[in-house]
């Protein structure tokens, strides 16, 4: 293979692996502070592409149509309204479950998730069909070589490396990163510790379903097109990446993205009709994965049992 | 070795650098009543669950059984049926079961009649259930008419002491010829440890042999014919509760955590 | 002593006398009859508007019902005395019903469809009411009875009765399949193994032509036959003539009443107490001799088994069969009839199964927000009713009166003489 074919699958695969780490990261949040899968998590992405195009056409339909205005509108409103939407969540449908067995929890995220995409498919004007998105970016590119690489896939990388890295200083030096670890680690000795666990995962849900509509935001720029359904799609993918960096390791998360996105690139190259099968291929990940090593790539401790 | 029947050799288990079990070995002799002492966290119960094979061995040999056998990779139900059966340090009984079935599924190695059986009624399948609801409510009237007088009710609902009782009962359903038994007096008011050292040593009377881990040094110097001392994982001593209570090794590991009789 | 007069109260036997039995078996019948008229009712009811003050009329006597505690228990009390009138009332009100209905042909049809998923609910019943084990991809199994069941009979030109089983052990085959990785893995990890499983499956059906015909689905499947009678053929009983509809209703309720029967007998046995006990606590389930993956094996691979017979005749009563009938949609539907009717209890799952079929159908302008339902309803009801409209039953065993009272007597003997030690 060309060198250049190469270069060209690597940054599409960077682009993509970033969207996939946002959402990763939202999932391995939620099942370290509370052990739920949070099957609504990959509708909150839908939401923030949604709402994103809610806020492009209202700013557009003022007279803003300068991209450098647009593009971060459409990222803080989404970013804001899906980690409000995430942290509501928690509170309304999570929160009085979180005693129950893991059954009542996991049954509860599926039917927040059919609210969640059905309630946009209903509810959005036209929201059956796929709609335009806004990219004002999209037609300026860079080449290098025969790569081509346009700001919009420049922006979302520089975009998700920067969101990851303020994760790190997040979670590492601040008294919330913290709290949060304390929680994951145990959520009733942090709480005796004097931590406010249910305030930590509240902040927890707002931050990882914040993320995730920025993925929807990406997802919306670099595709041009949403759908009321492109949710569970990315959240199968989304979650995959998480496990396959451990469940609960938001470092684990960052690379298990980006890991992802090259494997796709792998099969859409090398396997024929590889595009096809492409999804079919991260379900069976996603089944390799939980069978023969559920800690993931870096692996974490061991569950005791007596 | 005549008349042995488990054999703990060179007993290692690892959790990512922290040595639970360290090079143990431990041999129980068939009619015998050995207890486990040690501080908190010196690997008894560890020590238990990889008797039982919830754990993995890091390194070592578990015999059990005449013709020794090694259990250390036999499935853990399958090493029920063999004849090892144990309770819980935090009592794990089934809460929403009734009394009755707790004990009839510590039956489950040996009830041999399948769904297909089960679905046709079978007169096999019949008798087989007749006489295991037979020998459950015997196993229960052992602790008197606590437990018979609650056989519906969820086990959920018994007190402290009964669900303890409970679960030795629901042990026993296996027939066990060597039986584990994890601090079966923990939280137990004077009394009802006094009962239950009653109903162990008619349990040992009745042909099972018994290893215990308990805390409660009364119990322990009134059942035992033998005291392995274990800390950090290690065996410090071993004799008579005498010769091991007055080891000034134990006493080392003993002082500030408290654990008296 | 407050236990002495425990055993006491014991000891005399509840005095059942033929007034008693009479007035309950009375309130039972009563009961079942009224239900079964209620349902006549609410299926023959024209306009929406008055279906709709039909179900909050309904919805409102539920309530009031679980409000009062006496009724309640004298409900239940006396269908427990007459268990056998229950049943074989049952069975008559069941067999009557394309009677009843006998001018309604859609309804029968509507009737049979529901009995069909009343077979494939009880099965994920098995695995997820029983067992406790989360399977979301369900659809694989009644997809596979239904393809199987359909394809021999147009290829190798089987018959229906044939191809049941073969569509049922095809089924049965498929959750075998499952069960190895879903070993593995626990809670939410399993059901994404599930949902993956469905997912992957349901990909396969849709491109791999040479077996399933790919998306343009099988047609032209040959209905059911007894030698000559076809099931096309309106059934004949007596002077009556019942729509051909009332065949697949008559073979689709048989087989849902053996269903569930099975999964009574199945939960009574050891087999039923290996599945509490692995749902309760696994590890100690394992230490007390229970096989879990034998016993989880058996869980997918039965209830699977109940998937694909319900397929199978879905398949022959239809006529045709495509990849989206097989749909993650569906495996949702059959799981909220499971957790909506109430998991591991066999009546509450026939019930929910009942309701879900025949809802969508009423409110069939808003099929578009089925899903929106199902979602608002699982949220509602795992917030504030999670075991589902009909709990899960414990299991009391019957002793024999004098048994338990000799075994009383005796083992007060042996605590006295306890007592006695302890006092010197």
């Amino acid at each position: 293979m060309l060198f250049e074919n190469w270069a060209q699958q690597i940054v599409n695969a960077a682009t993509i692996g970033g969207m996939y780490t946002l959402v990763a990261i939202g999932f391995t949040l939620f099942f370290g502070v509370l052990g739920l899968i949070n099957f609504a998590h990959g509708e909150v992405f839908m939401l923030g592409a949604f709402v994103a195009l809610l806020a492009a056409r209202l700013l557009q339909n003022v007279g803003v149509s300068a991209g450098w205005l647009l593009v971060p509108a459409m990222f803080l409103v989404a970013s804001v309204f899906c980690g409000g939407v995430g942290a509501l969540t928690e509170r309304l449908a999570y929160r009085p479950v979180r005693r129950s067995p893991m059954l009542v929890m996991l049954i509860t995220s599926l039917g927040v998730s059919f609210l969640m995409r059905e309630g946009v498919k209903e509810f959005f004007p036209e929201g059956a069909n796929p709609m335009a998105f806004p990219s004002p970016y999209m037609s300026q590119e860079a080449r290098i070589g025969t790569v081509v690489i346009n700001y919009t896939q420049i922006s979302l990388i520089a975009a998700s490396i920067v969101l990851v890295a303020g994760l790190y200083v997040l979670v590492e030096k601040t008294w919330f990163g913290k709290s949060m670890r304390a929680t994951a680690e145990d959520i009733d000795a942090a709480r005796m510790m004097g931590v406010d666990t249910d305030g930590v995962i509240s902040n927890a849900f707002f931050l990882g379903s914040a993320l995730g509509g920025v993925a929807g935001v990406m997802n919306g720029l670099y595709y041009l097109s949403i759908r009321f359904d492109m949710g569970w799609v990315m959240a199968i993918k989304g979650f995959t990446a998480a496990v396959l960096g451990g469940l609960g390791n938001v470092y684990g998360a960052a690379v298990g993205g980006y890991v992802l996105a090259l494997l796709e690139v792998l099969i859409v190259v090398f396997v024929p009709q590889g595009s096809q099968y492409k999804d079919v291929f991260v379900f069976l990940v996603l089944i390799l994965v939980l069978v023969f090593r559920p800690t993931g790539i870096f692996g974490r401790k061991p569950q005791k049992l007596g | 070795m005549q008349g042995e029947l488990l054999r703990i050799e060179h007993l290692t288990k690892n959790f990512g650098g922290i040595h639970a079990v360290n090079d143990l070995d431990i041999s129980v002799g068939k009619g015998e009543i050995v207890a486990i002492i040690g501080p908190n966290g010196s690997g008894k119960t560890t020590l238990f669950n990889l008797i039982v094979h919830l754990y993995d061995t890091t390194a070592g040999k578990i015999y059990f059984g005449d013709p020794p056998v090694d259990i250390a990779r036999v499935a853990t139900h399958d090493i029920n049926a063999l004849g090892v059966a144990r309770t819980f340090q935090t009592l794990r009984l089934f809460p929403n079961l009734t009394v009755v079935e707790n004990v009839l599924v510590g039956m489950s190695a040996r009830l041999r009649c399948g769904p297909l059986h089960a679905v046709m009624q079978t007169p096999r399948t019949r008798r087989e259930e007749a006489e295991a609801e037979a020998e459950a409510l015997e196993l229960l009237s052992l602790f008197g008419h606590r437990l018979i007088s609650m056989y519906n009710e969820p086990a959920g609902s018994l007190s402290y002491a009964n669900r303890r009782r409970l679960e030795i009962a629901r042990a026993l359903a296996s027939r066990p010829t060597l039986l584990l038994l994890d601090e079966p007096a923990a939280g137990m008011n004077p009394t009802e440890t006094h009962e239950i050292m009653n109903d162990i040593g008619d349990i040992h009377k009745r042909g099972c042999t018994i290893l215990l881990i308990e805390h409660d040094m009364g119990l322990v110097e009134g059942l035992a014919h033998r005291v392995v001392a274990i800390d950090h994982g290690t065996k410090i001593a071993e004799g008579s509760y005498q010769e091991v209570c007055s080891n000034p090794e134990v006493i080392k590991a003993y002082l500030g955590s408290g654990a008296q009789a | 002593m407050p236990e002495t007069d425990f055993i006491d109260a014991q000891l005399t036997p509840a005095t059942v006398n033929r007034q008693q039995k009479l007035r309950h078996t009375l309130l039972t019948v009563a009961i079942m009859i009224g239900l079964f008229a209620l349902m006549i009712v609410g299926l023959v009811i024209e306009r929406l508007s008055l279906f709709i003050a039909f179900l909050l009329a309904v919805a409102l006597l539920g309530f009031l019902y679980q409000r009062t505690q006496s009724f309640k228990r004298r409900a239940t009390e006396a269908f427990h005395d007459s268990r056998g009138t229950a049943i074989t009332l049952l069975i008559l009100l069941v067999a009557a019903y394309p009677i009843i209905l006998n001018q309604n042909p859609y309804l029968i049809h509507i009737g049979a469809l529901s009995a069909i998923y009343v077979i494939m609910a009880l099965g994920l019943n098995i695995t997820l009411g029983f067992a406790g084990l989360l399977d979301i991809g369900f659809a694989v199994y009644y997809g596979a009875g239904a393809y199987t069941s359909a394809q021999f009979a147009i290829h190798f030109g089987t018959s229906f009765w044939l191809g049941l089983v073969l569509g049922g052990l095809s089924a049965s085959l498929f959750g075998f399949i499952v069960a190895w990785p879903a070993l593995r893995v626990h809670d939410h990890y399993l059901g994404l193994v599930t949902l993956g499983y469905g997912l992957m499956m349901n990909l396969l059906a849709r491109n791999l032509n040479f077996l399933t015909n790919g998306t343009d689905g099988v047609i032209n499947i040959p209905p059911p036959s007894i030698g000559s009678y076809s099931f096309t053929q309106s059934l004949q009983l007596g002077p009556l003539s019942l729509p051909f509809q009332a065949n697949f209703y008559y073979l689709a309720v048989t087989i849902a009443l053996v269903t569930a029967f099975v999964s009574y007998r199945l939960r009574q046995s050891a087999l039923g107490r290996s599945w509490d006990a692995i749902r309760e606590d696994e590890v100690a389930a394992r230490c007390s001799g229970v096989n879990t993956r034998g016993v989880k094996i058996l869980a997918f691979s039965i209830g699977a088994f109940f998937g694909g017979i319900g397929g199978a005749i879905y398949a022959h009563m239809i006529g045709f069969i495509s990849p989206e009938n097989f749909s993650f949609l569906e495996s949702m539907t059959i799981l909220v009839m499971v957790v909506v009717g109430g998991a591991g209890n066999i009546m509450g799952v026939a019930i929910g199964a009942i309701i879900l079929v025949v809802l969508p159908e009423r409110f069939r302008e808003f099929e578009h927000l089925r899903l929106l339902f199902f979602g608002a309803a699982l949220v509602l009801l795992m917030i504030n009713r999670p075991e589902g409209l009909f709990p899960r039953l414990r299991m009391r065993r019957v002793l024999p009166a004098e048994k338990l009272a000799a075994m009383l007597t005796q083992t007060r003997q042996k605590t006295a003489s306890v007592g006695r030690i302890k006092a010197q």
